[in-house]
């Protein structure tokens, strides 16, 4: 009996034994790591930037306005280049600076569109982010010139994020990094513990990059005259922001007074409050705003428990009547090679009144070098939009240095 | 009798003669070994696909002890469309708390909270894990010292260890592990980790080892991805410039040095 129970045990730990030495088989892959560079330490100046080709094709038939006649854009919409040049210099102290700018041309349209929109989609090149930035105490930042400051925490709807005009001439269809304008300002920024104070002095009028006449994005059947104010002097935006810090939860304290983009730019006065929670794999925010008279509430979720994947959800009511809703998924796939995403816009908490929907990925050929593509679906509301027509595929082939 | 001569014989049998630690204590040996602080050092990460093509990544991260949590920035420099992204981590010792984390993207100009309860997903799209960057809570395993055996010329100590709930497999993606313990200074230098999903394997190894300031240090490792014998995917993390004691204090360690940059 005993020698039964040794054999057992014999054989049972031999068998043991083969199996982790069939495991340790797993460790045999030749390790090439030698080949990885070393890092270096970071340049005094730094230039980089990006070089993008993207085509654009309008699957439907929506008319516009030409020059001459209405025309039928049906077909190919965008054969553009692209060119991002970033400049970085780090002067010492803790002190940096940033200068940027881009250029495009866009080859597909031909002369039956309107000159208006020649003008502003053909070509143009721009001064992007232009600031320099430094400590003057150790919890006191001070950053001078044309740059971005991103207020709220939602990711696809705006209360309290008013700082930056927006690039909204193609709806859903502008890079993320081109979404919001930057305009100069002097900016401080104080910290205390977990609390940051900001302040913000924009004499940079800059308004929204909106459709013109000549687009099929464009809602008036004639053009409407409109005219940026002046910058600087009585027309100057101030904006004030305090944030707090815990774990895992937040808040910021907002409060602007800024020209309102549509005319005839009135100034407005905004108080505004954003905050998130974390819950497990749950993130919750909230934004709420009073605009004047009018007040605007936001609601958010964000799931990101399902395995590289992550669901978004906002919904927003502005003034009591009118309704946004926004649906995002994301998603990273192949060792992050792929990253899917689809974001449905809706102008209500349902379908009538018009949204759209964007599927697209980005698929990393190699390092810097992407390519992305996917397609823009819109459709109409109850009389509130005509874009149904706009449905169009799109690619972009980017090179990033 | 019969029972006490099995035990003795099975520990006999399974057990080094010098093994006087049960599993549970070289494993919290292993999470209560110095591992330094104030760390700042280079990363290099291979990817590499089934079919040996290569992708690279090169951070930048600065760690910090703050009593028993620890503190992590790190910044991505390479390759150009990540370069600037940062991540923040605040890796709370107390199990019960989840672990504060941002993430902040250039493109957006915005530093975004993260929910991060789910260890399971992708850290930076490399064959390791979250779970595998941050500490685990050992009280959710159960552990089972099973034999010693020399790897990398040095004697470890092989443990296996199995998570108690369906909850800390769905956290960390692994539903077992066997952890290769280095008898002489704690180092987990290898691993084999069995995905929750899709019968996969993960093999963990640390063919880089070094004492920096005293301090046992990883300088290189990796960690495969293999389903039966094949290679799915693999990666590869170097090491450099690895210096501890430096003057790193809390404003680092924020979301406004996150925003701000390297």
């Amino acid at each position: 009996m005993r020698a039964a129970l040794l054999l057992l045990i014999a054989s049972g730990a031999q068998a043991a034994d083969e199996n982790i030495d069939l495991l340790l088989e797993g460790f045999d892959e030749p390790a090439v790591a030698e080949s990885v560079a070393p890092t270096e330490p970071p340049k005094p100046y730094t230039l980089g930037g990006s070089a993008a080709f993207g085509l654009g094709y309008t699957l439907g038939h929506p008319v516009v306005p030409g020059d001459n006649a209405p025309h039928d854009v049906h077909g190919l919409s965008r054969a553009r280049i692209k060119i991002n040049l970033d400049l970085e210099g780090r002067f010492g102290d803790g002190w940096r600076g940033k200068l940027a700018g881009n250029a495009a041309y866009n080859g597909a349209y031909s002369d039956a569109y309107t000159t208006e929109f020649i003008d502003a989609y053909e070509s143009e090149a721009e001064l992007g982010e232009a600031w320099i930035s430094g400590s003057l105490h150790p919890s006191v930042d001070i950053k001078l010139g044309r740059q971005i400051v991103v207020w709220g925490r939602s990711d696809s709807l705006r209360v309290t994020d008013v700082i930056n005009p927006l690039d909204s001439r193609e709806p859903g269809m502008v890079d993320i990094e081109d979404l919001r304008l930057p305009v100069a300002m002097a900016k401080i920024d104080a910290y205390v513990g977990e609390w940051g104070l900001s302040l913000m002095a924009i004499p940079e009028i800059r308004l929204n990059k909106s459709p013109v006449y000549g687009s099929e994005f464009y809602p008036a059947p004639v053009p409407m005259p409109d005219t940026t104010p002046a910058s600087g002097g009585e027309n100057t935006e101030y904006a004030a922001a305090l944030k707090g810090e815990f774990s895992g939860w937040d808040i910021s304290l907002y409060r602007a007074s800024f020209l309102d983009d549509t005319a005839p730019h009135e100034r407005r006065q905004m108080s505004g409050v954003a905050a998130n929670w974390v819950s497990g794999n749950w993130l919750l925010k909230m934004e709420a705003a009073r605009i004047d008279n009018r007040d605007d509430v936001l609601i958010g979720a964000e799931y990101s428990g399902l395995r590289e994947t992550t669901l978004a959800l906002e919904m927003v009511e502005r003034d009591g009547t009118q309704r946004q809703m926004a649906l995002r998924y994301s998603g990273e796939f192949l060792h992050a090679r792929l990253k899917p995403t689809v974001l449905v816009g809706l102008f209500d908490f349902g379908i009538d009144n018009g949204g759209f929907a964007r599927l697209a990925a980005d698929y990393e050929l190699a390092d810097g070098l992407g390519l992305s593509g996917g397609v823009m679906s819109y459709w109409d509301g109850n009389g509130t939009t005509r874009w149904g027509e706009s449905d169009r595929l799109f690619a972009e082939l980017k090179y990033s240095f | 009798m019969k029972r006490l001569l099995l035990t003795v014989l099975l520990a006999s049998l399974a057990l080094p003669a010098h093994a006087e630690m049960s599993a549970r204590e070289i494993v919290q040996a292993v999470n209560d070994r110095d591992d330094g602080d104030n760390r700042i050092a280079d990363m290099s990460m291979l990817l590499i696909d089934k079919h040996g093509n290569e992708r690279r990544r090169a951070m930048r991260s600065f760690d910090k002890d703050k009593g028993e949590d620890k503190q992590r920035i790190m910044f991505f420099l390479e390759p150009a469309d990540v370069a600037g992204t940062g991540f923040l981590t605040y890796d709370y010792d107390d199990p019960t708390l989840d672990d504060d984390q941002w993430l902040y993207l250039p493109a957006l100009r915005k530093v975004k909270r993260i929910a991060s309860s789910d260890k399971s997903g992708s850290f930076m799209g490399s064959d390791f894990n979250y779970s595998d960057m941050t500490r685990r809570n050992i009280d959710a395993y159960d552990f089972t010292l099973q034999k010693t055996l020399e790897v990398h010329g040095a004697a470890v100590w092989l443990i296996e260890a199995v998570p108690k709930s369906r909850e800390e497999i769905e956290e960390t993606g692994y539903k077992k592990s066997l952890l290769f313990v280095r008898q002489d200074n704690f180092i987990v230098t290898r691993a084999i980790h069995w995905s929750a999903e899709g019968g996969r394997l993960k093999y963990f190894d640390v063919p880089g080892l070094e004492q920096i300031d005293g301090v046992w240090t990883i300088t290189r490792m990796s960690m495969t991805t293999k389903q039966g014998k094949s290679t799915l995917h693999r990666t590869e993390l170097n090491f450099d410039n690895i210096r501890y004691n430096q003057a790193l204090d809390e404003a680092m360690f924020t979301t406004r040095r996150l925003e701000k940059g390297l």
